[in-house]
């Protein structure tokens, strides 16, 4: 009987935005990176919170995962919301990109996990401001599934495009 | 007479992703219903005094409605409220609850020995918004 695997999709969509080029790191859309759980929003930069929302199915060869992403950025009413808008944009292009195309990642506890699409995606659209905090939104499925480390991979390779 | 007959196939991930994505349609309802809300609300809530010595500016209850979206258990909500407290430098009620003090009126320590210019000027501000806004719909 075949055994339904689930994967670490939160770990796995994690690593590869995390290693996506320009995407996050000072001085990139979204300079403060993206977490699971709640943000401590900086002053400067934007901010990701990633969680996982229904559905969630696996069969016997892959795994859909819907991640929700909130971005969060602060500063005067208007800056704030700019920020929020271009790095959530900039993370639902990085987020799309995955489709015609399939990556394999390294999540940090050491699975191999290949995300194959990235589809049926919902906004950018604007989720509130607050206290000088702007928050925008952006939901995306994830398609994936358990991959043995690709070719050359030593045992530190991390990211879609090392290794 | 030709009869037809057709199958209603319900598809429940994309009834799913349509009433709970945060970023989805039912979301980006409730975005802009929470944006007109928020706005009617400022515009409801009382001012200041601009030259109060010891309070926030004129103005700063106003300034700190906003909402925010979110999810749970139950499905997708919109939190609209505002945070303000009175101010660190107020001698009497540092650090309290102005807005809802503001919201409920009577609710202030001390209520009865407020000045009026402080108590004719409370009134609620975030709930007739709401029912202004659910109202027009």
């Amino acid at each position: 009987m075949p055994v339904i695997e689930y994967i670490d999709a939160e770990g796995a969509i994690l690593t590869y935005l995390m290693t996506y080029p320009g995407l996050t790191g000072t001085g990139n859309p979204l300079a403060r990176g993206v977490i699971i759980g709640k943000p401590h929003v900086p002053s400067t930069g934007a901010i990701a919170e990633m969680s996982l929302i229904s559905p969630r199915r696996a069969d016997d060869t892959t795994d859909d995962a819907r991640a929700s992403f909130r971005v969060h950025a602060a500063g005067g009413e208007q800056r704030a919301r700019e920020v929020a808008e271009y790095a959530c944009r900039h993370l639902a292009m990085a987020c799309r990109a995955l489709t015609g195309t399939n990556v394999i990642v390294q999540t940090r506890r050491g699975e191999w996990v290949r995300l194959l699409v990235a589809g049926e995606s919902a906004g950018p659209t604007f989720g509130g401001e607050f206290g000088g905090e702007a928050v925008y939104l952006f939901d995306c499925l994830f398609r994936a599934m358990p991959s043995g480390a690709p070719y050359g991979a030593g045992s530190y390779g991390a990211g879609p495009y090392g290794g | 007479m030709p009869r037809f007959t057709a199958d209603v196939i319900l598809d429940d991930a994309a009834i799913d992703r349509l009433l709970n994505s945060p970023a989805g349609p039912v979301g980006e309802y409730l975005g802009g219903l929470a944006v007109r809300v928020t706005a009617a609300a400022k515009s409801r809530a009382p001012v200041g005094a601009r030259d109060s010595r010891f309070g926030h500016p004129a103005g700063y209850l106003r300034s700190q409605i906003g909402w925010q979206s979110g999810h749970d258990s139950r499905g997708l909500f919109v939190d609209i409220y505002s945070p303000a407290k009175s101010s660190a430098f107020n001698p009497f009620t540092p650090f309290g609850d102005y807005a809802y003090w503001n919201e409920v009126p009577g609710t202030a320590p001390h209520h009865s020995s407020l000045p009026a210019w402080i108590t004719d000027n409370e009134r609620p501000y975030l709930r007739p918004a709401l029912e202004s806004v659910i109202g027009s719909l």
